[in-house]
């Protein structure tokens, strides 16, 4: 199973891709691996400071957003560049709760090659599901 | 999909029919129209046409492509109490505009200095992907940005008075509260004051070409061959993220709205909310943002365009600046007589005619000056603002020519070497590039034609042609 592919068509202006997982805290972690990948070349980020995000959102969808959006937030700001996920998820009284221990460095212009400028993550075509054993949903950042 | 009738040349109808409210419509020749019919464009048009108090169409114009919930190239008005503003309407990247600033110089005078004009451009004006600003201001600083708009950058020294008087609301949306920007959207804009960005944003040194309107030119100030510089840029991760805020604060507090809708990303504020007050507020204060990031980047090229050609700073003059992404209060004839309504433009440019009392004083005679840029082989048109465009398409002209190509695809497809070098060779024109993948993707294969574009504008009778101008050096993010 590939953590995840791009897509050539989905968003004429911008980049999209799916994201797969064996679970659904893989999902998550696999969706925060591709955003990472679009942004820089993943291998090259040490895993050197550890962060815990939560977040807590009405439906899958809106956690993913969230989730991903935290990412980009923390990488416009703190310049931090995250290549490992580890997540678990708490579903209960009709709320979800994200809690992701994300693992990377922060950017250093001599080691680490940017790629692209992910501003936000948006909606478009997000469906999270299963099939086969396998989690799956559309991501599209703008770029 | 919803069949297209042609009621009149370029002009097509899309049917209202299920939960549309109005009819939609596209501007568009018919090799344009087989271009937009290739995405989801024509979808989301009827999508919006399901936003209530919307009214007479939803709109796609010439250059329009797929977005999200709104195409790119959309515009729709939506009547301020029985209607409302959607965060999705405006965009993402709030107030992208374009500006274009005249010089004395002829071409010739210029060309021997091209290359280092660019590279001096290049290292003033920090551009490319997660590239800061040079300014680091404080968050209270932001926020007399953020209210204040283009008068706190002439106030600091960044412009003269007279710059204020060319730009769209006078470079100020009066509404703008920080007040109603969240602790995030002011943590990444804090640092983003001054620098162009990346993607589709540019400089470009530019030279009047073929001149379709010589006595409109002359109004505006430009002769053949005379020396411009074009600016393409936004409100950054600051508008970003004022988007994403407000998409989810209405998501979440109008959920029976987001369920009657056929796209999540359209959800709007209601009409005469506290939240559609409270989006407009924060909205004002990222096209105010976007705006003072267009005029320290213009005080930054005045100063290059100094020391490498010796212009003082004001040879160099705005002729005119305009916002790409935007939701407006205006007042419109519509169906049942003149409303008050949100104009959302999405990647589209406002067009107001001759005599229209917002169109600078300056200029009123002729109409407000349209930008349009092309890709980075085409140049961009200067039109004027034309009376159809306040029956046709609530005073908007497009944007822009518009993606036929995805990103990806065109990275595939193009290397930015290769275009780079071709654009030298076959038409002489110099790229300075933050990122090479960045030209492939903005590769001009990757664009619909420009002069299509703007031919069915000036047909339909929305913008007239005025110029044309022709790129000779190009600044990428």
């Amino acid at each position: 199973m590939d953590k995840f592919k791009v897509l050539e068509d989905e968003a004429t202006a911008d980049i999209a891709f799916v994201a797969y997982g064996k679970s659904l805290e893989e999902l998550y972690e696999n969706a925060g691996i591709g955003i990472f990948s679009l942004i820089t070349k993943i291998e090259d980020v040490d895993q050197i400071q550890v962060d815990l995000i939560t977040i807590e959102a009405e439906d899958r969808e809106a956690l993913m957003l969230d989730f991903l959006n935290e990412l980009v937030y923390r990488w416009d700001t703190e310049k931090i560049l995250f290549s490992d996920f580890s997540c678990s998820i708490d579903e209960s009284d009709g709320s979800l709760r994200l809690s992701a221990e994300c693992r990377g460095e922060i950017f250093d212009e001599d080691k680490h090659k940017i790629k692209a400028s992910i501003k936000a993550v948006t909606y478009f075509g997000m469906k999270i599901v299963e099939e086969d054993g396998i989690w799956k949903s559309k991501i599209t950042p703008d770029v | 999909m919803s069949e297209l009738e042609e009621v009149d040349e370029n002009i097509w109808e899309m049917k209202k029919e299920g939960g549309m409210n109005v009819p939609g419509r596209v501007y568009a020749s018919k090799k344009l129209l087989e271009q937009i019919k290739q995405d989801r464009t024509l979808e989301q048009i009827k999508n919006v046409a399901h936003l209530p108090g919307i009214q007479k169409h939803s709109i796609a114009m010439p250059d329009a492509h797929q977005g999200y919930g709104f195409p790119i190239g959309g515009v729709a008005a939506l009547d301020t109490e029985e209607g409302g503003i959607s965060p999705g309407g405006v965009g993402y990247d709030i107030n992208c505009g374009v500006r274009l600033v005249k010089t004395p110089l002829k071409a010739s005078e210029v060309r021997g200095k091209l290359k280092e004009l660019l590279n001096v451009l290049f290292q003033k004006i920090p551009s490319g992907v997660g590239k800061g600003s040079r300014f680091s201001l404080s968050k209270n600083e932001l926020k007399e940005v953020l209210e204040e708009g283009a008068e706190w950058a002439i106030e600091n020294g960044y412009g003269v008075e007279k710059d204020l008087k060319t730009v769209e609301e006078n470079g100020r949306m009066s509404g703008a509260d920080a007040g109603e920007v969240s602790e995030k959207a002011l943590n990444r804009g804090k640092e983003q004051v001054g620098c162009l960005g990346a993607g589709n944003h540019f400089l470009e040194i530019e030279k009047v070409g073929n001149i379709d309107n010589e006595e409109i030119a002359k109004e505006f100030g430009l002769q053949e061959d005379q020396v411009c510089l074009m600016i393409h840029t936004g409100s950054r991760g600051f508008g970003h993220q004022v988007c994403t805020d407000y998409l989810r604060e209405t998501e979440k507090k109008y959920k029976n709205v987001v369920r009657k809708l056929p796209d999540k990303e359209l959800v709007y504020a209601p009409g005469g909310s506290k939240m559609a007050d409270r989006y407009f507020k924060a909205m004002s204060c990222a096209v105010n943002f976007a705006f003072v990031n267009r005029q320290v980047i213009m005080h930054q090229a005045r100063e290059a365009f100094g020391e490498v050609l010796g212009l003082d700073y004001e040879d160099m003059e705005l002729l005119y600046g305009v916002c790409h992404n935007v939701a407006k209060k205006e007042t419109h004839k519509t169906n049942d007589g003149r409303r008050k309504v949100y104009v959302h433009r999405k990647g589209a440019t406002r067009a107001f005619p001759p005599d229209h009392k917002k169109v600078p004083k300056k200029y009123r005679k002729v109409g407000q000056p349209v930008l349009i840029p092309g890709n980075m082989g085409e140049g961009s048109y200067l039109l004027r603002g034309k009376e159809k465009s306040m029956e046709l398409s609530f005073g908007t002209a497009p944007h822009g020519s518009g993606r036929t190509m995805s990103r990806t695809k065109a990275k595939g497809k193009f290397w930015g070497e290769t275009v780079a070098r071709d654009l030298k060779e076959k038409k002489d024109i110099l790229v300075k590039a933050a990122s090479m993948p960045v030209v492939a993707e903005e590769a001009p294969g990757a664009y619909k034609n420009l002069r299509d574009v703007v031919d069915v504008s000036d047909d339909i009778g929305v913008a007239e042609k005025v110029l044309k101008l022709d790129t000779m050096g190009v600044i990428k993010g």
